[in-house]
Parts: C-alpha cells; structure tokens; sequence
C-alpha cells in the first residue's frame, strides 16, 4: 500500500514537472529570440534594413558589427570621394593609373567579383563603365536642381567616353593585392554590384554571429534565411511601377534562404523634355535602356552577390536574350515587366500572389 | 493516484493551458501597428485600425502621417524628391521610406 502511493505520487511528480517544463518551453520559445530590426540611413544612397531573431542582449553587438560592415564597404566603394584611413575606389580611380596600388583585401575581391560578373553577364554588367556612368550622374544632378537646365550627355560626349570602358584595363595581381588601371580615362565604378555583395557579406555576417532567421534589405536587395517564428517563410514585395496601381505592390513571394533583386526606371530617373531618363546606363550605347520598367532576380541566397549583377544586365537586355541567360543559370529565376506592362517569368518563379 | 494528486494535475494542466493561451495571445493576437521610424529609432506606434494624423518631425524634415481607413500613407512632406509621398500605402512587405528626412513607416501585425 505504501509503496503504491509513493508510486503515485512520483508519478503525479513526473507529469507536474513535465507539464511545467513543456509550458516553459512554449513560453521561452515565444519570447527568448525576440524580432529585432535595425534601419541605417547613412550607406550606400539607401536605406539598408535587417531584421533578425536573435537574443535581445545581442542587439547591440549585431547593431554595430553590421553598421561597421556597412560603412567599410560604403567607404572602399565610394568614387566620390577619399576616405584618408584606407584606399578605396576613389584612390584607385585617381592614382592606380600609373603605378600598380596596393589595396585592402575586401576592396580587391570586390574588383575580382566585378571580372567574374562581367564574363557572366556577357559584358552587359561592366564595373568599368564609370566614365560613362558619371556623364549620367552629372546631368542628372544639374537638372534635378534646376529643371530648366535640364539636359541629356551629348552623342559625342558617350561616344568618346564609352571608348574608355574596356575592362581588360583593369588589372589585379592576386599575390600582391595589387590594382592597376591601363587606361587613364577608365573609370571604376561598383554601382550595380555593391549592394547585392555587401548583402551577401552581411549575411555570412549573421551566420557567423548564429543567426539563423533574418530578412538583410539593402535599398530593395532582399536577402532572407531560415523562418519567422510562426514558422513561415520570409516573404517580400515586388513594387508595382504602374503609378495607378492601387496597392503598388505587383506581386509578392515567399524567400526560401534566397535573395530578391529588382532593377527598375520607375523611382530613381530625371526628365528631360518630358521624357523619363532611369539611372539605369547601358554599355552598348550608353543610353538608359526603355525596353523594361524593371527587372527582378530571385536567387539562392549562397549566390546573392550574382543576382544584383543580373538584374542589372537583364535590364540592359533583351527579353530573349535575358531568359536565355536566366535558363543557363541554376536555381536562379526572373521577372521582367515590359514598358507597356506586359509580365514575363521564367519557368521556375513562382508567385504567391500577385495583386 | 489519491484524489489529491488528481486535483492538483487538474490544477496544473489547467494553469498552464491558461498560461500559454495568454502568452499566445499577447504574442499573436495584437492587431496590425503603424511604426514610424526616424533615424533608426521608434518615433510612434500606432493602431492601423484607428484614423490618425501625425506630423513626424525628424529633425531634417516633415512627413506627414494618414492612417485612414486601415491604410497608412504620406499625404505631405517637406523633401524634395516625395518619393515617400509617391509610393502610396504602406504594406507588412513595402514600407515607406523618406530618404532625406530619414524616416521609415512600416506595418507590423
């Protein structure tokens, strides 16, 4: 008798603490990783976003290990200016005309990866193109400030300029880490490839810190991992370039560790003429190319870096072309909308909905 | 089992379904949020579902906040570009963004 209700008891002990420990774990599950996101304004001329469920005492280390990525980056790309502590593509720009110049390693690699994405792409995403590119810019700035003033480079100005935009010119010595540029007029210009790089190393970032769930968003480089607590994926937005859409989003899809890129004319363009130039240069002819309002580029996150590249080139593209590169591509899918809003997809992109 | 033991089973099972529901549904069960960010950091938190107005003075700049109907928009603001104006709702997935004044409005439900 006695030792059946010892026997009992240790029994109701058992479910006690078994009760206990299962509705401690449901309570810690929901709160220890909490949602934690983060907005930095001040790199790369965008908003870059991260959310991330991670412990809330590691805020703060996440906080400025990834404000610190982003800012080396923004500063050994910037071509604007010179960042004294360390060289960056600027300095190149200026002084590897001459003499081969020493660089950090993260600023090589960029450069090598700029080689890679031009071989890739077909020469239609060219980190050379700067000259070209800082026409553009100029004319662009002049006529955002005074719309009177507004005016396109000339015919002759892209002409010569684009003479200058051979990447073969630039050469990198992998021993050395050394950089040099055989064209005088060349010009470096990382525009179409920071972003989606910078994202992926943000993300390596994050693996190395155990994230495990994120949602890395630089200025419309989405780049996601792993689940939201509710067990769902990630999703993310394409935006709608028709101005009388009413929800402006032209479809959403979930990301399954991927990145999505888009390239567009719609939100970054000035007008001349009453006609709409994008930001967007093509290195055929130096002309923003009309053919599309924008182009996205969905990718396995392992290779984000390459889908900023191509969303770049697609938009430079023809269709055919571009669904022809898209296809010889692994695991990487794309959506082109035309300027007349006609949708194109490859076979694999798949939507969850499109509004 | 003694009749004790029975009851305060009952009384834990009991407890703890209480006590998960309720976490369940302060986790869950909030409705959608307005969140306005300047600079990073949280400026407002708002109710989707109440109309509001608010004038979001980052410092650099106005923005001027709608929350109409279950939608929230930039009716006005002091930047050049408008292109926080421009792009018109917020969404859980689009949010609005005000480079030059440094502001961001998002959904969160």
């Amino acid at each position: 008798m006695l030792r059946k209700k010892r026997h009992s008891g240790f029994f109701a002990l058992i479910c006690c603490l078994a009760i206990l420990f299962s509705s401690f774990c449901s309570c810690s599950f929901l709160s220890a990783d909490k949602l934690l996101s983060f907005e930095f304004f001040d790199y790369f001329d965008t908003v870059c976003s991260l959310k991330v469920y991670a412990d809330k005492d590691e805020a703060e280390d996440i906080e400025k290990k990834l404000k610190e990525l982003l800012c080396d980056y923004d500063s050994l790309l910037d071509i604007y200016d010179t960042h004294g502590d360390v060289i960056n593509l600027y300095d190149v720009n200026e002084n590897a005309k001459k003499d081969a110049l020493k660089v950090d390693k993260r600023l090589f690699e960029v450069l090598s990866f700029g080689k890679e994405t031009y071989e890739l792409t077909g020469g239609e995403c060219n980190i050379a193109l700067g000259s070209v590119i800082s026409l553009w810019h100029t004319a662009r700035e002049i006529s955002t400030k005074d719309p009177s003033a507004a005016y396109i480079p000339s015919d002759e100005e892209l002409k010569k300029a684009l003479e200058h935009t051979d990447i073969s010119a630039l050469v990198l010595d992998a021993d050395e880490l050394s950089v040099s540029i055989s064209d005088p007029e060349l010009l470096l210009d990382c525009g179409a490839i920071a972003k989606g790089y910078v994202a992926k190393r943000a993300a390596e970032l994050l693996d190395s810190l155990g994230c495990e769930s994120y949602l890395i968003n630089l200025g419309g480089n989405v780049l996601a991992k792993g689940e939201k607590s509710d067990g769902k994926l990630w999703s993310a937005a394409i935006e709608d370039a028709d101005k009388n859409s009413k929800s402006g989003i032209l479809c959403k899809l979930d990301l399954n560790s991927q990145t999505l890129v888009t390239s567009g004319s719609y939100q970054r363009f000035y007008t001349v003429g009453g006609k709409n130039y994008s930001h967007i240069v093509s290195n055929n002819d130096g002309m923003p190319p009309e053919t599309f309002v924008s182009v996205s580029v969905l990718a396995p996150a392992k290779n984000s870096e390459i889908a900023d590249a191509l969303s770049t080139a697609l938009f430079c593209m023809s269709l055919e072309e571009g669904k022809a590169l898209i296809d010889s591509l692994d695991g990487v899918e794309a959506l082109w909308v035309t300027a007349d809003g006609e949708k194109h997809t490859s076979d694999g992109f798949e939507v969850k909905s499109w509004s | 089992m003694k009749k004790n033991d029975i009851i305060l089973l009952a009384v834990i099972i009991v407890a703890s379904c209480v006590l998960l529901t309720v976490f369940c549904i302060a986790y869950l069960g909030s409705g959608g949020e307005v969140v306005v960010k300047v600079d990073g950091k949280e400026y407002a938190r708002l109710p989707l579902d109440r109309d509001a107005e608010l004038r979001i003075d980052s410092g650099h700049g106005y923005n001027l906040l709608i929350i109409k109907d279950g939608k929230a928009f930039i009716s006005d603001a002091s930047c050049p570009d408008l292109i926080c104006v421009k792009t018109g709702y917020a969404d859980e997935l689009k949010s609005i963004v005000c480079l030059p004044n440094k502001v961001t409005v998002s959904i969160e439900k």
